[in-house]
Parts: C-alpha cells; sequence; structure tokens
C-alpha cells in the first residue's frame, strides 16, 4: 500500500487533534458561526483540536470580511446583494471577497493558542504544506504565491499553473497574532478550495459588491481556477455539490492520515 | 529592537496604557504592531460602551490574520480613535502616537496595579 503520509511539522500539531466532517448545508450564517463555537469549546478544552472539512451552504453567493462590511456603503451593498436573491456572508478571518456556494468545500485548522511564540508564516505552511501534497496525488503541481487580481489574494494562495485555486486566512482568538499567550484562545487557520464554481460569474458577484460599496477593488476572474478545470476526468458527471463532497471526502481520509502520523 | 516608551503601561497581551487623571489611552505595542504586518483594519468599540478588564475590546487585521484585543483596564469608552478607519497603518508607523485606539475612564485604577513597566514589559517580550 502507498504511504501518503507528508512530512509535517510536528512541534506545531496537537498530539490530540482530531479530523471531522462538520457543516450545516442550510444555513450558510450557522455553518461559519461554527468555526467560532467550535474554536472557543478547543480553547477551553471542551473538545479535541480540529481539523475541521466542511462545504458552503447551498447558496451562491459571495463571503465577506467585517471590514468589508465596517463602513454604510459596504452594509448597503451587502443587503442589496441579498435583496438580488445573493447569499452573503461575514467571516471573522480577514481579507477581501471570496466565492462561496456549493462547488466550494473548506478546511479549517482549530488548535488551541501555544503558550510558545508562534508565528502566522508557521500555521500557513502548516496549513499549505498537505494541501499541496493532496493536489500532487492529482497529479497537480501547486505552489504557494500572491497573484495580484486574484480574489482575497495574499502570500499563501494555493496557486496551480499561475492560477489561484485555494485562498487561506487566519484569526487568532484570546490575544495578539505571532504573540506567546497564556490566555485560552484558539488559531483558526482557514484554506478554502474551488472545487467547482463558474469563476466568471463569481469574480462578477465579488466586483459588483465592491462597486457597489464605493471601493475600487476589482478581482479578475483570469487569475483564478477551479479544481474540476484542472482535473476533469476526476468529477465526470458530477454536480458542484457531489464534486465537493467527493473531495471533503478525501479529505476526511486524507487528513486522517496525517493526524495517525502525528500521534504516532 | 522595539520601542518601549517608559512612561507608560503595558499589558502582557501587549497593549500599551498611558493614564492622564483618570483616562487612559489604550493602544497596542511597538513590538506587536511589528509582529501583525502591515495592519488594514482595527475594529473598535462606540464610545459609550463598557469595558471589563482582560475581555476583548476589538479586533486588528493584518495583511496576515486578524487577531484579538484586549482591554487592560475597566471602564467606559470616551473616545474612539476614528483615523484609524482611513489610515489602519498609522498604528505602524506611530503605534504610542497617532496609532492610539481608545480612551476609557477608568472604573478602577487598582486594574494598574497588575499591569506591567517598561522594564519588564521588556523582559517579558523577550523571555
Amino acid at each position: 500500500m502507498e504511504d501518503d503520509r507528508v512530512m509535517i511539522d510536528q512541534t506545531l500539531w496537537p498530539r490530540d487533534v482530531e479530523v471531522r466532517w462538520i457543516d450545516d448545508m442550510n444555513d450558510s450564517a450557522h455553518n461559519l458561526a461554527l468555526e467560532q463555537t467550535l474554536g472557543e469549546a478547543v480553547a477551553h478544552g471542551e473538545i479535541r483540536p480540529l481539523v475541521r472539512i466542511w462545504r458552503s451552504a447551498l447558496a451562491q453567493g459571495i463571503g465577506v470580511s467585517r471590514r468589508d462590511v465596517s463602513g454604510d456603503d459596504g452594509l448597503a451593498a451587502m443587503n442589496e446583494m441579498k435583496q438580488s436573491g445573493w447569499d452573503v456572508v461575514v467571516r471573522n478571518t480577514g481579507g477581501t471577497a471570496v466565492p462561496q456556494g456549493p462547488g466550494v468545500v473548506h478546511l479549517s485548522y482549530l488548535f488551541p493558542r501555544d503558550a510558545r511564540k508562534v508565528t502566522t508564516d508557521a500555521y500557513y505552511r502548516i496549513l499549505c504544506q498537505p494541501l499541496i501534497a493532496w493536489l500532487e496525488t492529482l497529479g497537480l503541481q501547486a505552489v504557494t504565491g500572491a497573484l495580484p487580481g486574484s480574489y482575497c489574494d495574499g502570500t499563501y494562495n494555493i496557486l496551480v499553473d499561475n492560477k489561484k485555486l485555494v485562498g487561506t486566512a487566519q484569526a487568532w482568538r484570546g490575544g495578539l497574532a505571532g504573540v506567546k499567550s497564556n490566555r485560552p484562545g484558539y488559531i483558526l487557520a482557514h484554506a478554502c478550495m474551488v472545487v467547482d464554481v463558474d469563476m466568471v460569474a463569481a469574480a462578477e458577484r465579488i466586483n459588483r459588491f465592491y462597486a457597489r460599496a464605493g471601493n475600487d477593488y476589482r478581482v479578475h476572474p483570469e487569475t483564478s481556477t477551479a479544481l474540476r478545470d484542472l482535473v476533469p476526468d476526476r468529477f465526470q458527471g458530477m454536480t458542484p455539490f457531489e464534486a465537493a463532497t467527493s473531495v471533503a471526502n478525501d479529505w476526511v481520509t486524507w487528513y486522517s492520515a496525517q493526524v495517525a502520523d502525528v500521534r504516532r | 529592537m522595539s520601542n518601549t516608551p517608559q512612561d507608560l503601561k503595558y499589558s502582557k497581551e501587549h497593549e500599551w496604557v498611558r493614564v492622564d487623571g483618570t483616562k487612559a489611552y489604550i493602544g497596542i505595542t511597538d513590538f506587536a504592531q511589528d509582529e501583525l504586518g502591515d495592519i488594514v483594519f482595527v475594529e473598535l468599540p462606540e464610545a459609550g460602551s463598557t469595558l471589563t478588564v482582560n475581555s476583548t475590546f476589538g479586533t486588528v487585521e493584518s495583511v496576515k490574520t486578524v487577531s484579538d484585543l484586549f482591554a487592560p483596564v475597566s471602564g467606559t469608552v470616551v473616545e474612539v480613535n476614528d483615523a484609524l478607519g482611513d489610515s489602519p497603518e498609522v498604528v505602524n508607523s506611530d503605534p504610542y502616537g497617532k496609532g492610539w485606539m481608545i480612551v476609557v475612564e477608568m472604573s478602577n485604577s487598582a486594574d494598574l496595579d497588575d499591569l506591567l513597566d517598561a522594564s519588564s514589559y521588556e523582559a517579558h517580550v523577550s523571555e
């Protein structure tokens, strides 16, 4: 049997971490709120540290940051999109708007804060490394890097063929990021993969939001790709929801193998 | 090497406090802003809000992450630095000056006793 474990940074992974698939497909706000609920439970030792695998709820729309809707124009843009029938969720991590809906799958590390000084870069690396290794199993060569013009651009985008496939973000609760803390808290390291989304339509929605909010920021759809476009045979005959579900299934197996290695 | 003014008090969560009578000016330290990286958004409470020591009073977003801000003293927020809405990067460039975040009318001056002086704070960050 092929060994599909990757060498992961054992110093940052909690030894008692577990992998769970937890999502709410009917309520996007609750789906997102679970991050905080589960994170706080992790912070207080009520549940084990988590690798949460989840799919976007079954509603087409966008996910925005609190910064995006911190002003009147942002709030008006959000309300206008909702009135037009789009789902708009406000996430607790930063950055700019991202596509949401069937065909998007998420990975969230919910780890307790470490009393040691640990950098955000270190958590980004342990978030991206296993995902890149998983993509390799599909025959894809992925790297991390910024890509101006892509949605929610950042240094730790995961790119394939110089197009964005995965966006990443973090939220540190219980104190400032990148510094040691003895306070109960948790680190959310989040990755969002576009499995099967029409990125032209998604970019149009994102740009419409920013235009209505009076913000010059725009995304360019040609900077992004979807997993289905990269490995079409893998998802033949599947709807976007089925494709995302298939990836989530794969991730449960993949991350369970990584976690088993941490526990050894 | 980060800057640690001698006339301020500090929390272990990297907030600074400048005491002016019963008021406390609050921001984050030079060490903290440097660790966070480029700050792009600061979410602060409204004037009139009540703060409890060691509870969250807002968030700060850098290009890398969002993280919580903790109140170093209890009291009522009497002033908020609205200029950070348009220019959050001032927290990076002038953390102890124009980068102040809120002013709190303290309800319990004994909270100050639990804060660190400059040398203790420097020792804390170098541990």
